[in-house]
């Protein structure tokens, strides 16, 4: 059955303006890191924000994690769990009292060519001052193969204001044409 | 501002039809990345769904799945979804669908109550823009009451 395209785009419809785009950042370099900051303001009147990846990092293997911080903490306040199936088994793991969060896989400098990681990253209920902050996040590398199901906390009650994203593994860059783009979900 | 999530295309398979595969062609390149939600009726049960970019096999997937109390991982070829006699709900996140710069990546969620729980990642080995998407059985065929929908989402 091929679906005439035009006659069904005519079908669709519905109030989907609950999901918005706030901005998007696709590198025209290899870059050390992207931060979202500001959020307050920019990102004033959402609920929830939402992330979508394409990466790849310049670290020598065939893949990386994406670290992630908020507010520019630096201290041990974040923990996670995984839940990940490497083509043979289903493993899970954890994680406390570090000083980042691990977002996603990414693919590594090692993956072949042209090979990027995908992954949608959830933060929720990101403005409260009430509540320490929940991420969870389904990513895959189809280099290793990988696909996880993460949790994360940064155990602070305080409103994200920055989101930045880096390679977890020392000094390497974000590649050229990884892609970053942050939405606003309402609620 | 307007919506990041944009309908582009749905279908429903009418009463007393079934077909094999489905195709959503000439998508436009106007968006990033593409959301395909589908429910899929086979009348036949259990049977895994077979996925092609602009025609092409040579998709290669990882996959993780909750079986009841147990747990699984594996790797597929050009098989992205599952249908079974309840109804099978599938989502397919296509990523940067639109640039030539990288290949073809996405993730994949699907479930029903009386199967099983999985997600997968996939990668098609091809940097061309993504025109068209098709869903196929092997043997036997989306039922009534199949539902396809497809969304462009903004970056």
């Amino acid at each position: 059955m091929l679906i005439p395209f035009s006659v069904l785009a005519a079908s669709g419809g519905g109030d989907l303006a609950a999901y918005e785009l706030i901005t998007s950042s696709i590198l025209t370099s290899d870059t050390p890191s992207v931060t979202f900051s500001s959020l307050n303001t920019l990102a004033a009147g959402y609920k929830h924000l939402q992330i979508r990846v394409t990466a790849r990092s310049s670290n020598g293997a065939v893949s990386d994690s994406l670290g992630l911080r908020f507010n520019g903490d630096t201290g041990s306040n974040y923990a996670e769990h995984v839940l990940y199936g490497n083509g043979s088994s289903a493993l899970a793991g954890s994680g406390t009292s570090q000083n980042f969060m691990s977002a996603m896989t990414m693919a590594g400098n090692s993956a072949g060519s042209n090979i990027y990681a995908s992954g949608i990253i959830d933060i929720l209920d990101f403005a409260s001052s009430s509540k320490t902050k929940t991420v969870r996040s389904l990513s895959g590398n189809q280099a290793q193969p990988f696909i996880q199901l993460r949790s994360g906390l940064w155990n602070s009650t305080a409103p994200v204001t920055s989101i930045n994203l880096y390679s977890a593994n020392g000094a390497t860059n974000l590649r050229i044409y990884s892609r970053f783009s942050l939405y606003g979900i309402r609620g | 501002m307007p919506s990041a999530l944009t309908p582009l295309a749905n279908y429903t398979i009418p009463a007393s039809t079934t077909f094999g595969s489905l195709t959503f062609s000439n998508i436009p390149a106007t968006y990033r990345d593409l959301r395909i939600v589908w429910f899929g009726i086979n009348a036949g049960g259990n049977q895994d769904v077979g996925f092609q970019l602009n025609g092409s096999n040579g998709t290669s997937a990882v996959y993780m799945a909750g079986f009841g109390s147990g747990t699984g991982s594996g790797t597929s070829s050009d098989i992205l979804g599952y249908v079974s006699a309840a109804g099978m709900l599938n989502q397919i996140d296509i990523f940067d669908y639109n640039v030539t710069d990288k290949h073809k990546s996405g993730l994949i969620r699907y479930g029903d109550s009386g199967n099983f729980a999985a997600a997968a990642a996939f990668r098609w080995a091809n940097t061309a823009a993504i025109t068209s998407v098709r869903l196929y059985l092997g043997t036997g065929g989306f039922a009534s009451g199949s539902t396809f929908a497809l969304y462009g989402v903004s970056a």
